[in-house]
């Protein structure tokens, strides 16, 4: 067999279940006391237990919550669902929250933990903003260069550690729970309201910080690339009155770390 | 205290970086990372995993350049998949080359394997058939990636689990003349021809009469686990006596080669890895001394 076709049939065989093995099988010969099975059982298995430790390191908090044997399914199944298509092991785990979403059509034994996609969501990007490049300090003396006239017209930019969120779970405190005391029970009672906030790198290290409603809906419209203008509409609309204090806060915190120039349509 | 300040590893009247790897280092992993920057251990060199050092921002750039500040280093990678059919990833390698240039990096060295085909990254070190076709296929792909370094990078042996009917050469064959093809140089683990020893029933003599000395220019120890009917390459436990054995007979061939103490797993505090590249120095030492029977204690 070609070398194309044994790699393929090996890939094959590690990022399927094992119903496929037959054809890459026969491209094995039986050494010392390891039969063909076993050969391929134990990259199967160093496979499993590298992949599962990252999705173990990515999400300390569902670990504890759904417990070893569980969390160690779901990785399985999450590897053959989505495996990794990145040489960056930092980038492996991604669409866990996605994941676990399509889990709670399949499984019952999850009713209750309604609140883990979100969770998922918070210990994604908590991992994803360690690792992402630095972004430069908003240039304060670049926006004084700008034409007064154009200023209805600036589209500011989010730090690439920055993520919003939003829950109508208290993720927030079972995540902070299940990070500091792990293995405890805990009993959270649900917020009255959805709970926003973001996460993004100070320094070198994460941060959770809880915003208002406001703060959440202005940072969102940043995210979309809204304009000066319309983002003052929108404090408008809202009847919010301290717009500006709220932008100087987002650039100060490094949440807006930069700013362009909306195209000017005619 | 080794102190070596790349800077000067630019200005050309200085030795290259390959001249400041000797005696034996340490694979540098993060939970040793603060203590090695606070107290500045007397370790003559670090490996690095490159593909842990490959992120854009954070702390992990800043560590990199403090540690480089003050020791010698080399990368060792995992993720250029030097045996996969699929094309090369020169993105991957463009970083790399960055990475080896902003920091003085020795060299690099890279595993005798694929890691990933059709797109999909198994992150595991996947075994060649020994063919023709695998050599000359392997061959062409490292000289692909010298001609873009610009430099020689190092293969190293791996341990293998399977078996593969197309293999018609045995392995330190199969990486002797892939250094010549390549003309590469070889990073030989002595733990790996040891695992490979026990679960394939290799000759471990004929293995190491066989290698073209010339061409080795880095040695790798590490533990491994004993799963029962076989014995994992699991980088988790101290070297093993046969290790050390298999070590002693290799560096009579090659004493000069430095040597390298690596531990992925279940990590222990830095002094027992220090302890363990004190008994390699010792090994090298006696032998050094024209005493063969060593005694590690």
């Amino acid at each position: 067999m070609p070398l194309a076709e044994i790699q393929k049939s090996f890939i094959d065989s590690l990022v399927k279940p094992q119903s496929s093995d037959s054809g890459f099988l026969s491209q094995l010969l039986t050494v010392g006391s390891l039969d063909v099975n076993k050969q391929l059982y134990i990259y199967r298995s160093n496979i499993n237990g590298a992949h599962q430790k990252v999705l173990e390191q990515v999400y300390p908090a569902c670990l504890n919550i759904l417990g070893e044997d569980y969390f160690s399914q779901l990785c399985r199944a999450y590897r053959f669902q989505y495996p990794s298509t990145d040489s960056d092991l930092n980038n492996y785990g991604e669409y866990f929250s996605d994941f676990i979403v399509k889990l709670f059509k399949l499984d019952n034994s999850l009713e209750g933990y309604e609140y883990l996609p979100d969770l998922a969501c918070l210990e994604w990007h908590w991992h994803r903003s360690y690792y992402v490049k630095d972004n430069p300090l908003f240039d304060f003396e670049k926006l004084v260069a700008v034409d007064p006239v154009l200023h209805d017209n600036l589209i500011f930019t989010l730090n690439d550690s920055f993520s919003l969120h939003a829950s109508d779970f208290p993720v927030m405190e079972i995540w902070h729970a299940n990070n500091k005391e792990p293995g405890s029970e805990q009993e959270f009672s649900m917020p009255d309201s959805t709970q926003y906030f973001c996460i993004t790198r100070a320094g070198f290290f994460p941060l959770l910080e809880e915003l208002t409603t406001y703060e959440y809906q202005l940072l969102k419209s940043i995210a979309g690339n809204l304009a000066l203008s319309q983002l003052s509409e929108i404090s408008d609309k809202t009847g919010e009155n301290d717009f500006q204090s709220r932008l100087i806060k987002f650039i100060q915190k490094n949440w807006v770390s930069g700013f362009a120039l909306q195209d000017i349509k005619e | 205290m080794t102190t070596i300040n790349p800077g000067r590893l630019n200005d050309d009247n200085v030795q290259p970086a390959s001249d400041l790897i000797s005696g034996v280092g340490l694979g540098l992993r993060s939970p040793h990372i603060n203590e090695i920057l606070t107290d500045l251990p007397r370790i003559p060199w670090f490996e690095l995993l490159a593909d842990n050092h490959m992120v854009e921002g954070g702390l992990i750039p800043v560590q990199l350049a403090q540690i480089c500040q003050h020791y010698p280093i080399t990368f060792h990678s995992v993720g250029l998949s030097l045996g996969s059919v699929d094309p090369l990833d020169f993105n991957y390698l463009a970083k790399l080359k960055k990475l080896m240039k902003s920091y003085g990096v020795a060299w690099l060295s890279e595993h005798c394997c694929f890691t990933s085909v059709d797109g999909f990254h198994s992150h595991d070190l996947l075994p060649l058939p020994y063919s023709e076709e695998s050599l000359s296929h392997m061959a062409e792909r490292i000289s692909q990636v010298q001609d873009f370094l610009g430099e020689q990078i190092l293969i190293e042996n791996v341990s293998s689990y399977m078996k593969f009917a197309e293999t018609t050469l045995n392995e330190s064959e199969f990486i002797s003349e892939l250094a010549k093809q390549a003309d590469c140089s070889l990073l030989v683990d002595v733990n790996n021809i040891y695992v490979n020893h026990i679960n394939q029933g290799i000759n471990i003599d004929d293995y190491i009469a066989s290698l073209p000395y010339d061409r080795i220019k880095e040695i790798h120890l590490a533990g491994f686990d004993n799963r029962g009917d076989y014995i994992l390459d699991a980088h988790n436990n101290p070297v093993a006596e046969p290790v050390w054995q298999l070590f002693e007979k290799l560096i009579q061939h090659v004493a000069d080669v430095p040597t390298l103490i690596e531990w992925d797993n279940d990590i222990p505090a830095l002094q027992k890895l220090i302890e363990e590249a004190d008994k390699a120095d010792n090994i090298i030492n006696n032998y050094r001394a024209g005493n063969l029977d060593y005694a590690i204690g």
